[in-house]
Parts: structure tokens; C-alpha cells; sequence
């Protein structure tokens, strides 16, 4: 962790991750607003010391909605991600471990997954499922699962075909020894790394979902949704777009930003010293 | 004269003194072996040679090629006396050649800026420069493209190419050593043939004493960025004077082959 | 004399290739013997070390090893060949797990083929073989020399005390100062250990001063086989005399020879 801190594009990353979190558990306990109460009479109004960022069409406090929405942004990334790494990196494995012809076939099918847009996924779960925060994170996790595949696969690969891996069979090691003792640390980075962007990437796509109004359904803010209901005042004060737009900039950075740092602390060879 | 004068030569990378007061020559004609293990600076100081130094080293002294100046010369100043005064062989042929251009235009392209030939007769040049380097079939080698050729085929496109403008010097560095031994011996033999019908001196970047030994005349052993020893290839084999080269030459003589003429005196 | 190794008319063609990779191929490996298997690139010599180790199955032929089949080997029986049969690598770089200390890189074989057995005191023991300080076993390889890792991968294979150890070129990709030294602790433990070597090698110089019986391949047969020295001084196929005649030569060190030999 102090390695992560260490590192500059980690350090970026931590902080910002960290303001998202904090605003999530913050909106846990308390919101200056209750997000939730409309007030027709109070509708767009400007900033001031009891509305930090104003108000939207129906007088609800934008800051607030703010708050709440990084606890949907948040919870469906992670949602998203747990479900693409519970289906890829499996599906990476036996890829890997298969004979050739249906390693082959899986790949083809991945490929043919891969080709077939998330969007699309999400929209047609959502119109059989009913919208909600969670179908829409399950379907970007699925989508997602099959890109861990198709990079984590190539890794295992390397991994597997290395010298060491082959002195550890000539020792006498299982294939799951393999796996677990040389495989999976050496894939390990790649693996971690990936799942840091996917959490970037799910982040994204329930903002861009919310948005369409495939994801979050009224009244739970979502940042994506909140663009949207805002996006009426794009001509006269733009700046209320400011806010959402930038809350899912900070989300989607600092889960990158994340990533590259652990990428350069994750490898030993790049490590400064060791204990 | 010297072809390549090296005075004081010093490079850093990132405040560490890689390469550190070297004083090297090679005269007309001369053939030297510059030898070193892994970390002796033999690859920078060859690469301070070329002016292909990193961007992040940091070089000091003086480096004459023919007479001119080369440390901290312009790109295309160097671009003009590679090819024309100093022709490069590396170790991997496979990265040294263009894999998208036809090996009979690699083969003229050191001769191309000097004149401006037709294609007729660059094809001409290039069959013969095949023919010359022992290149199979030659009409046809210089239609095919690098991928098509075996690792000693394009290793002699790379020396034809190296030699083609008659440079004063060439530069070699671990010319053979991707290459299978039987391989190595033809490459070797090769570069000398080439180095003594052209005229030029050869610089020969290697690990490897028993490679050195057979193609140079004058040995310069590296350790550490400084020139430890030199001398003729026979002296310093036989009588080395600093303790480095002393380990350096048992260990050689402990690792290398023999010749069966000793073993069956011995054994 | 007991016979460790007999490979018998082993093949092998790889998927989609359209000649033999190797073979076929027949030889014995006598216990306490020096085998080098000689070779360049693409000779087979590699694949044929991989057959004999079981890591990779033959097209045709089989391998015994003191008379037991080693393909398909199951449980005790093949983590007894396991045991017995050691493999040291090429390039100590990529050998060695650069996620692994050193410790646990050579206390591997023992945690998987010798349960109960004090793992910590053997790792200090086998890095003490192979002249390295117990402290290393904390280090990543990454902050090892070559020299040192390929001590390291040393250690490892005499870790399970093999009788058998196949070194697949072991010096060639070391500084020749390096090389020397691991060449002089290779000769020295394979005495102490009394190990039976199969050097895998296209280096006649490391050939002559480690093996007692070579066998010279090409284009995946034997050319010729018979005791190193003789071979080396009258090589009867046209192929090892081209080889023979290929190496570049030190000419005639009187100093050095008598430590030689």
C-alpha cells in the first residue's frame, strides 16, 4: 500500500478513488438534502450555501443526488466487475487448459461475444428484467467477462509455457500446483490490472446506461441519469453539467490511474527493494 | 593514420560512468578485436562509434573517424558516413534488415547516396554483391525478402551491405553470436574475406576470445567502462599482463574447445 | 554397470509438421556416466531431453528408465522418476518464477516430492552446495547475477538428491569468467553427488571438459556416438568433422592445459 503511495499514478488514483468512496459513505449517513423530496416551487435554482450546486427541475438538491449517486456508481462497478471476473477468468482457464479443438472453439465463441456490444446486452436484459441499477451492472459484467478472457487467456499461456513452469513439472508439480504457485502470480498483475480498468469501464457504462435510461431507474440518482435531467439547461447554464460530468471523469480517471500504479508495483522486477 | 581514433571517451547513463576514459585505434586495414563480458561497455563504446548513442547517455572526449569528429555531430552528417566510412554489422540480421524490402534494394541502399544509379544497373550491383557474398542463386536471392532467407543468408546480405561503399572501417558487433557454429565459421570467414578485398579496418565487438582470436590481429580487452589491456593477439594470449585478462583467458581456455592434436598429446 | 536411460527407436513429428522433428533414435544412459548430447539448433537434441524427462510423449519408441516405461507414468511411480531425474535450463533468466524468493524456487521439489522432510535447513544446505550464503533465500531472482541464478537453479535440482541430472545447456547463455566457474561446480558435484549427467549442449568446449560419452546429432538422428575424446579426435561422420572444424580455436596455452585436464 505505501508502494502504491509511492507511486505517482497510484497516489493520483488512490485520491481520487478516495473522494469517491468518501462521498458514497458519507451519503450513507448523511446528505445536506434528502436527494428524494421534490420541490416544484424550488426548481432549478443557482448555487448558494444551502444548495452547493443548486437544484434541478424538480427541486431537488443536486449535491446530495451527487452523493447518493456515488454509492450506485460504486456499487454497480464492483457489481459488474465481480461478475466479469467470476465468468472470465474461469473461462480464461480453461481456454488455456483444454485440448486444442475446443480451446479453439471457446476462443472463436469469445471473439464472437466480444463482437456482440455490451449496449445491446444491457438493453434487452433490462427490457426482459425490468430496469434496475443491478440488471444493467450484470450485463456490463457479462460483456465485460468475455474481454477478461480473451487478455487473461494469453497470459496464463505465457505463463504456462515458461521454463519455470516446465522445471516445476519436471519436479513433479500437478497442472493445479501450476496454476496456483506459478501461473496465477506470474499472470497475477495482468489479471489485477485488467480488473482495475474493467471497474473504470463498468463505472462508465452504468453512466452511459443511466443515461439512455436503461440502468438506474427515477427516483434513485445516478450520475448518468442526472446528466441526462440536467442536460435541458445545456443551452442556457452549462455549468450544471459540470458537476455529474465531472464526477464520472474523477471515477472513471482514478480507477486507471489505480491500475497503472498497481501494474508497476505488482512486479518485483520494477519493486525498489524488498524486505 | 588511423582510421577511428578514440581519445578519452567517457559515457554516462543516468549519473553512472558506463564507459570511462577509453582511449581506442584502429589503423588502415587493422583488424581489432574489442572484448569484454556483459557490463565491460564494449556495446557503448561501438555504439559511441556509430553516434547511436541513447538519447539519456551523456558522452565526453573525442571520437575520430577518419579524421573527423563524430562525438556530437548531427544526425545527418552520421547518416552520410554510416554506409559511405563505416558500415555496421549487428547481431540479430533479422532486426538489421528492412522485412519489407526486397533484399536486392537493402543491398545497393548503402551505395544508393553515393550515386544515383538506374534500376537496371542498381539490380546489376545488387546480383553481384550477392554473387560476392556467397549468396545462393543470386539472380533470385535479390527478388526474395528477408523472412525467405536463413539467419547465415541474411547475416551475408548484412556484411555485403556493410561493405558495399568500401568503408574505412567496419563495425561488427557480435556478429555471430545468434548464429549456430557452423554457421559462425562461414560468417567469420566471410567478414574477413570481405574486410581485406574492400581495404577496410574492422572493429570487432565480442564476448567471445576464441572469435576474436581468429579474425583480429590486435586485441583490446574492456571490464568496468576502462580498456584493461591491449596488444597483439598473440602476446596477449599468450603472456597477459593484468590479472583480469589472466582469469579471462583460463576461463576461455577452460570453456572453449580445443583442438584433439592437444588432447591426444595430454591425455 | 547398471543402465538408467534406454531410449529405443523414439520419434517424434510435431502437430502440423510435415517431417520428423526426431528420430528415430536409440541410446543408453549408463549410471555414473557423462552423456553430452551434441548439437545445433534444430537438431532435435532438445526434444530428444524432453523425451527422455517425460515432459514431452514420443510419436513412436519408448523411453525406460531402470527398465520402467516413462510415459504414463501415474502418482508414486512417476513422482519416483521425478525424483530421480533432475533438469537444469538454459537461461537462468527466465527459469526461475520472478515471483518466487529463492527459497522457495529451490525448496519446490522438495515440498512436492519429499514431504516432512525440514525444508528451511535443506535449502541452506543445498545453497551452501552451490557456494551461495543461506541469506540469498530471501532475494528475488531478479536481484541474483546470471551466475548466481543458475547457482540457484543448481540447488533446485539437487534439492530431491536425483541421480540423474539433465542440464540443457547449461553455461551458454553466462559471461565466460561465469561459465568456468558453474563448469568447475557442475564437475565438482556431480562427483560428490555421484550424479549421472546428460548435457545437452552445441558447446564442444563445455563437451570436452564435462562429459565422458557424446552423441552428436543432426537434422534429428545420431551421426555419431562413442567416448568423447576419441570422438573429438577422429570424427568419422562428415557432420562432426564440419562441426569439429567450425569452432573457432585458442591456439595452445602451455599454462593452462595441465589445469585442464
Amino acid at each position: 500500500m505505501i508502494a502504491l503511495l509511492r507511486n505517482p499514478s497510484g497516489l493520483v488514483g488512490v485520491l481520487l478513488v478516495a473522494v469517491v468512496v468518501a462521498a458514497a459513505l458519507t451519503s450513507l449517513l448523511w446528505t445536506p438534502h434528502d436527494p428524494l423530496i421534490v420541490d416544484p416551487a424550488a426548481g432549478w435554482l443557482a448555487p448558494s450555501a444551502s444548495h452547493l450546486l443548486g437544484t434541478d427541475a424538480l427541486g431537488r438538491d443536486s449535491f446530495s443526488a451527487l452523493l447518493v449517486g456515488a454509492q450506485v456508481t460504486l456499487g454497480s462497478a464492483l457489481l459488474a466487475t465481480a461478475v466479469a471476473a467470476a465468468l472470465g477468468l474461469p473461462l480464461a482457464a480453461i481456454i488455456e487448459l483444454t485440448p486444442p479443438m475446443l480451446s479453439a472453439f471457446l476462443q472463436r465463441f469469445v471473439d464472437i461475444m466480444i463482437a456482440f456490444p455490451t449496449l445491446i446486452l444491457a438493453v434487452i436484459l433490462v427490457t426482459s428484467f425490468g430496469s434496475s441499477t443491478w440488471t444493467a451492472a450484470v450485463a456490463v459484467g457479462l460483456g465485460a467477462s468475455v474481454v477478461v478472457a480473451r487478455t487473461v487467456a494469453p497470459e496464463l499461456r505465457r505463463a504456462r509455457s515458461s521454463d519455470y513452469a516446465l522445471l516445476a513439472t519436471a519436479a513433479g508439480a500437478s497442472s493445479g500446483r501450476i496454476m496456483l504457485h506459478h501461473v496465477l502470480p506470474n499472470a497475477g498483475s495482468t489479471i489485477v490490472v485488467r480488473l482495475t480498468q474493467i471497474l473504470a469501464g463498468s463505472a462508465l457504462a452504468e453512466a452511459g446506461l443511466s443515461y439512455l435510461g436503461f440502468g438506474t431507474p427515477t427516483p434513485t440518482p445516478s450520475w448518468g441519469r442526472t446528466l441526462a435531467e440536467m442536460q435541458p439547461q445545456i443551452m442556457t447554464r452549462p455549468e450544471v453539467l459540470l458537476a455529474p460530468a465531472l464526477c464520472i471523469v474523477i471515477v472513471v480517471l482514478g480507477f486507471n490511474l489505480l491500475g497503472d500504479g498497481l501494474r508497476d508495483i505488482l512486479d518485483p522486477r520494477t519493486r525498489r527493494s524488498t524486505p | 593514420m588511423s582510421v577511428l581514433k578514440i581519445r578519452k571517451l567517457s559515457v554516462s547513463i543516468g549519473g553512472h560512468t558506463v564507459v570511462d576514459s577509453v582511449d581506442l585505434d584502429v589503423g588502415r586495414g587493422e583488424r581489432v578485436g574489442l572484448l569484454g563480458e556483459s557490463g565491460s561497455g564494449k556495446s557503448l563504446t561501438c555504439m559511441a562509434t556509430l553516434g547511436l548513442l541513447p538519447a539519456t547517455a551523456r558522452a565526453t572526449g573525442s571520437v575520430r573517424l577518419v579524421g573527423e569528429e563524430i562525438l556530437g555531430s548531427n544526425d545527418r552528417r552520421m547518416r552520410a558516413l554510416r554506409g559511405a566510412e563505416l558500415g555496421c554489422v549487428f547481431q540479430e540480421p533479422q532486426s538489421a534488415l528492412d522485412p519489407l524490402a526486397r533484399i536486392g534494394d537493402q543491398l545497393t541502399s548503402t551505395l544508393r547516396a553515393r550515386a544515383r544509379l538506374s534500376r537496371h544497373r542498381r539490380h546489376e550491383l545488387a546480383v553481384a554483391l550477392a554473387a560476392r557474398v556467397g549468396l545462393p542463386d543470386p539472380e533470385r536471392i535479390v527478388r526474395r525478402f528477408p523472412h525467405e532467407l536463413s539467419g547465415g543468408q541474411r547475416q551475408r546480405v548484412v556484411v555485403a551491405m556493410a561493405t558495399a561503399a568500401a568503408p574505412a572501417l567496419v563495425l561488427a558487433d557480435e556478429p555471430t553470436t545468434a548464429l549456430d557454429v557452423t554457421v559462425q565459421a562461414h560468417i567469420l570467414e566471410l567478414l574477413g574475406g570481405r574486410v581485406a578485398e574492400t581495404g577496410a579496418a574492422l572493429l570487432l565487438v565480442t564476448h567471445d576470445i576464441a572469435v576474436a582470436a581468429t579474425t583480429c590481429d590486435r586485441l583490446v580487452v574492456m571490464r568496468g567502462g576502462r580498456v584493461v589491456e591491449q596488444g597483439s593477439t598473440h602476446d596477449l594470449l599468450r603472456r597477459p599482463a593484468h590479472p583480469y585478462t589472466r582469469a579471462l583467458i583460463d576461463a576461455a581456455y577452460a570453456t572453449t574447445y580445443t583442438r584433439p592434436i592437444v588432447l591426444a598429446a595430454t591425455a | 554397470m547398471s543402465t538408467l536411460f534406454t531410449v529405443d527407436a523414439v520419434r517424434k513429428r510435431y502437430r502440423g509438421a510435415a517431417e520428423d522433428a526426431l528420430g528415430p533414435v536409440s541410446l543408453s544412459v549408463e549410471a555414473g556416466r557423462h552423456l553430452a548430447i551434441i548439437g545445433e539448433s534444430g537438431s532435435g537434441k532438445t526434444t530428444l531431453s524432453r523425451i527422455m524427462l517425460g515432459l514431452l510423449p514420443p510419436t513412436a519408441g519408448v523411453v525406460q528408465y531402470r527398465g520402467t516405461p516413462v510415459h504414463d507414468l501415474r502418482g508414486q511411480a512417476a513422482r519416483d522418476l521425478r525424483r530421480r531425474v533432475q533438469l537444469v535450463l538454459q537461461d537462468p533468466f527466465a527459469s526461475l518464477s520472478p515471483r518466487m524468493r529463492v527459497g522457495d524456487i529451490v525448496a519446490e521439489p522438495l515440498r512436492i516430492l519429499h514431504r516432512g522432510v525440514p525444508v528451511r535447513t535443506r535449502v541452506a544446505e543445498l545453497l551452501a552446495a552451490v557456494e551461495l550464503d543461506p541469506s540469498f533465500a530471501r532475494r528475488f531472482p531478479h536481484e541474483l547475477s546470471g551466475g548466481q541464478r543458475q547457482r540457484v537453479a543448481i540447488a533446485r535440482a539437487l534439492g530431491p538428491r536425483p541421480e540423474v541430472l539433465v542440464a540443457d545447456e547449461p553455461v551458454s547463455a553466462l559471461d565466460v569468467s561465469v561459465q568456468a566457474q558453474i563448469l568447475r561446480l557442475l564437475r565438482r558435484l556431480a562427483e560428490h553427488e555421484a550424479l549421472t549427467l546428460v548435457l545437452v549442449s552445441h558447446d564442444l568446449g563445455i563437451v570436452q571438459n564435462l562429459c565422458h560419452t557424446s552423441v552428436v546429432m543432426h537434422r534429428g538422428r545420431i551421426v555419431e556416438f562413442g567416448a568423447t575424446t576419441e570422438l573429438l579426435a577422429d570424427p568419422q561422420h562428415p557432420y562432426t568433422r564440419e562441426l569439429l572444424a567450425s569452432v573457432p580455436a585458442l591456439p595452445q596455452h602451455h599454462e593452462t592445459i595441465g589445469k585442464i585436464l
